[in-house]
């Protein structure tokens, strides 16, 4: 009986290796694009584009009243016409989903650059335990390592992080509580929770409406924590995604994006755009270390150029997304030499 | 724990070596230990409510065994009284308190009914089922009441079969139980072919068709009429896929560990009737219902009015078995309507149907396929008012253009389905397949592990049956 066993498990697993090569040939490519389009974006990209430009919602949104209504990918390019740009871009993606791609690119491809976008708040606890962190694993699993069948069974067993919404929501709440804020002064508020607490009665205290009350708490919730590089999930992320670079001979810039500074003053005060630039300072000697650039567009956009009002968000009109492109086409320059040129 | 999940994958072979790897005293043990942790890994705390069933049906058996007289039928009583309740408390509480709201509304009274937040105990309705028949077994004296708790919990707890049946009877199942297995390479070929073939029906079918029917369910009256009947159709083969499938791997896993459990369904949309669908479908609840209510109240021994109130009665419960809800009871009062109406017809026309393929055979089929497709909207639909919803647009939306998309695999496999269906009559993969040779065999199972790992569907949906 054991001898029949182990001669039907070695059928078995040719059998397996077969249905691989099938798979390979008929359904996978179908598959691979229906659940993971940005991968085979990546695949395409890899042998077309001398820069790979990942980023999330904030490189393609946009305001009806742009005259251009292009993505700071392409403004980006268009300081370099001799060279091709391509945008590997998803709404809510994160360094967590881009290290994924990454990991894909061939050593040798055509891709002489990678900007990879660094939204601020991707690093807070709000991101991190996204309720839409389980769509986004879902679209990594098909080109894990390994035969594409597995993956392909993998995803029909769900094999993903699907912690459930209650169970991530939990998760904020609790670094909310016990995430300790340090400041280098007098600070009333020990935590996020507390502080946000505390600004919900104090706007209307200040007579300020609801809306006005809520935009200010949300400030608090998505800005209002500091960066620690030893356990913070974005910055391993971060840090794989640039010893891959490395490996593949890519360089690398990371592109620390714009936020509403002006209204995080406004409406919340100096000491959260304190955390705010304390965290980009954080971020750009950390990597500055390591030898990668970080560019810096903190600061770089007023408020007007911000599209949403209700929510604290990474959307520019027009001018905004130019900037943003100037910023990071200027950094480019390091790596192309006597390219860069004035766009507009 | 589901079946197909990973968990799953690497729960049973770990279950099955140490089955096989301990002595023969503690394999009792194992399944319980195995089998409460399959149990809890939905809700933990539920095990307690099983632990209270087993307690209350060993407790009841033992006694029963031992008195005579009145004190009998007491004790069969209290098990049977303290398992519907527990099932009726955890099911059908909230169900009760909206429908006596309503009848204080009704008659102009106030009644605010607080509803009780808890989730029903997964495979509550089928452990309470399947305790109770043992406690009726012994009562009758068929049965003989199990001294060791340890195998009367197995019987309860046993994991293939312990969140959606099949319901079986302790003379089945609990002997078996107790027996001592050897390794044997027909069970492990047996086990392993059944779980292929139910993981290729459950992944391959009823995930694929599950979101063309929640698309169409979801909002009915933007679809052309074609397309709802497409999606009342592609529900009828999901829910048979979803629950056969699940059955087949039941009875795989126990296979493996050399225990045979019943077929819970023979090609139910092969019926040429009703009557011969109930033979067909769901078998152990439909044979539970007959030996434990339709025969008590008399069957068919009793006059025609009788009769007939004993059938629909059957059919009303078998309804709200499935769910709180009156489109169950709709559902289960439809079947047992059309039931009656067959058995008129052929009782007045002297119809018997005949045996093998023929145009009328054929005829039939079709017939009784669309009557359940159609009976099987109000098991679907969240209300009665959706049910309705999906009939009027039915009708009314001939000349809507909107309609599904179909992918071409799915048709494909849709269609396989149909005819291992057609082709299996009567028979279990394990069974067919053996009739072949090695080449052929494993054709076959080279196909369905494509269709397992290549084609199963992206969304992992729950069992329809653990609900209940």
């Amino acid at each position: 009986m054991f001898r029949t066993a182990v001669l039907k498990i070695i059928l078995l697993a040719g059998v397996i290796v077969a249905a691989d090569q099938i798979y390979r040939f008929t359904l996978y490519p179908k598959d691979l694009y229906a659940e993971s389009t940005l991968y085979t974006y990546v695949q395409e990209g890899q042998h077309e584009a001398d820069v790979l430009y990942f980023a999330e919602s904030s490189n393609g949104t946009f305001s009806e009243t742009d005259s251009l209504k292009n993505p700071i990918s392409d403004f980006t390019s268009w300081h370099y016409p001799s060279l091709t740009f391509k945008a590997i871009e998803h709404g809510a993606y994160h360094a967590g989903i881009f290290k994924t791609l990454v990991r894909t690119i061939e050593e040798g491809s055509r891709v002489k650059v990678l900007v990879i976008t660094m939204n601020l708040r991707s690093f807070g606890a709000d991101w991190i335990n996204s309720d839409l962190e389980t769509h986004l694993q879902k679209t990594t699993v098909l080109y894990q390592p390994g035969l594409p069948i597995l993956n392909r069974l993998l995803l029909s067993l769900n094999v993903f992080d699907r912690t459930p919404n209650a169970e991530r929501r939990e998760r904020v709440i609790h670094h909310w509580k016990t995430d300790t804020l340090r400041f280098p002064y007098p600070f009333p508020y020990a935590t996020l929770d507390d502080w946000n607490i505390a600004m919900s009665l104090e706007g209307p205290a200040k007579g300020w409406d609801k809306a006005k009350t809520e935009l200010s708490c949300h400030f608090i919730k998505n800005y209002a924590f500091q960066i620690d590089t030893l356990t913070n999930p974005r910055i391993k992320d971060f840090d794989e995604i640039a010893e891959m670079a490395k490996e593949k001979n890519i360089k690398i810039i990371f592109n620390l994006l714009a936020e509403n500074v002006q209204d995080a003053d406004l409406l919340v005060g100096k000491d959260l755009v304190f955390i705010m630039r304390q965290n980009r300072d954080l971020l750009v000697n950390y990597y500055a270390a390591k030898g990668i650039k970080v560019v810096d567009n903190l600061d770089a956009i007023s408020s007007e150029y911000f599209l949403d009002k209700t929510w604290p968000s990474e959307h520019y009109s027009q001018p905004g997304r130019q900037a943003i492109a100037k910023n990071v086409a200027q950094a480019l320059q390091e790596y192309f030499p006597g390219k860069y040129r004035d766009a507009w | 724990m589901l079946f197909n999940s990973l968990h799953f994958i690497f729960f049973l072979p770990i279950v099955i070596g140490l089955y096989y790897a301990l002595p023969y005293r503690f394999r009792w043990l194992l399944i319980f230990v195995a089998s409460c942790y399959f149990y809890m890994a939905f809700v933990p705390a539920y095990i307690l409510i099983l632990f209270a069933i087993i307690l209350i049906d060993y407790i009841a058996g033992l006694t029963i065994e031992r008195l005579t007289g009145w004190l009998r039928k007491f004790y069969l009583v209290f098990s049977i009284v303290a398992n519907v309740s527990i099932l009726a408390f955890f099911k059908y509480f909230n169900f009760f308190n909206d429908n006596l709201a309503e009848v204080f509304h009704f008659f102009g009274g106030n009644y605010q009914p607080s509803a009780l937040q808890v989730l029903l105990p997964i495979g509550l309705s089928f452990h309470t089922f399947q305790s109770m028949s043992y406690t009726i077994e012994v009562y009758r004296g068929r049965q003989k009441a199990e001294r060791h708790l340890g195998y009367f919990a197995n019987y309860v707890l046993f994991f293939p079969q312990m969140v959606a049946g099949p319901i079986e009877r302790y003379e089945r199942l609990g002997e078996q139980l107790k027996q001592d297995h050897d390794p044997a390479y027909e069970n492990f070929a047996r086990g392993f072919k059944l779980i292929l073939f139910g993981l290729f029906v459950k992944m391959a079918i009823a995930d694929n068709l599950a979101p063309v029917v929640n698309q169409v369910y979801e909002n009915p009256a933007q679809y052309s009429s074609l397309s709802i009947l497409v999606g009342m159709m592609f529900f009828s083969f999901q829910i048979y896929a979803d629950f056969y499938g699940y059955s087949t791997i039941a009875v795989g896993s126990a296979a493996l560990m050399g225990i045979n459990i019943m077929d819970n369904f023979k090609t139910p949309y092969l019926s040429k009737s009703i009557g011969e669908f109930w033979q067909r479908w769901h078998i152990s609840l439909s044979t539970w219902f007959r030996d434990y209510l339709y025969i008590p109240l008399g069957g068919n021994k009793v006059g025609v009015p009788r009769w007939c109130f004993n059938i629909l009665l059957v059919f009303l419960i078998s309804g709200l078995w499935h769910g709180a809800s009156w489109t169950f009871v709709i559902w289960g009062a439809l079947h047992g309507l059309v039931y009656l109406v067959e058995r008129f017809v052929t009782y007045i026309f002297k119809w018997k149907h005949k045996k093998g393929f023929s145009v009328l055979n054929t005829l039939f089929i079709l017939k009784n396929f669309l009557i359940v497709t159609f009976i099987w909207v109000f098991f679907r639909a969240e209300s009665f008012e959706k049910a309705e919803l999906m009939f009027k647009s039915l009708f009314a939306n001939i000349s809507v253009t909107n309609t599904i998309q179909v992918p071409y695999t799915l048709a494909g496999l849709l269609g396989v389905f149909i005819l291992s269906d057609l082709v299996l009559y009567n028979k279990r993969i394990d069974t067919w397949t053996a009739q072949f040779g090695f080449p052929f065999r494993w054709a076959v199972y080279a196909v369905l592990i494509f269709f397992v790992m290549a084609m199963g569907g992206v969304q992992n949906y729950p069992f329809i049956y653990f609900q209940f």
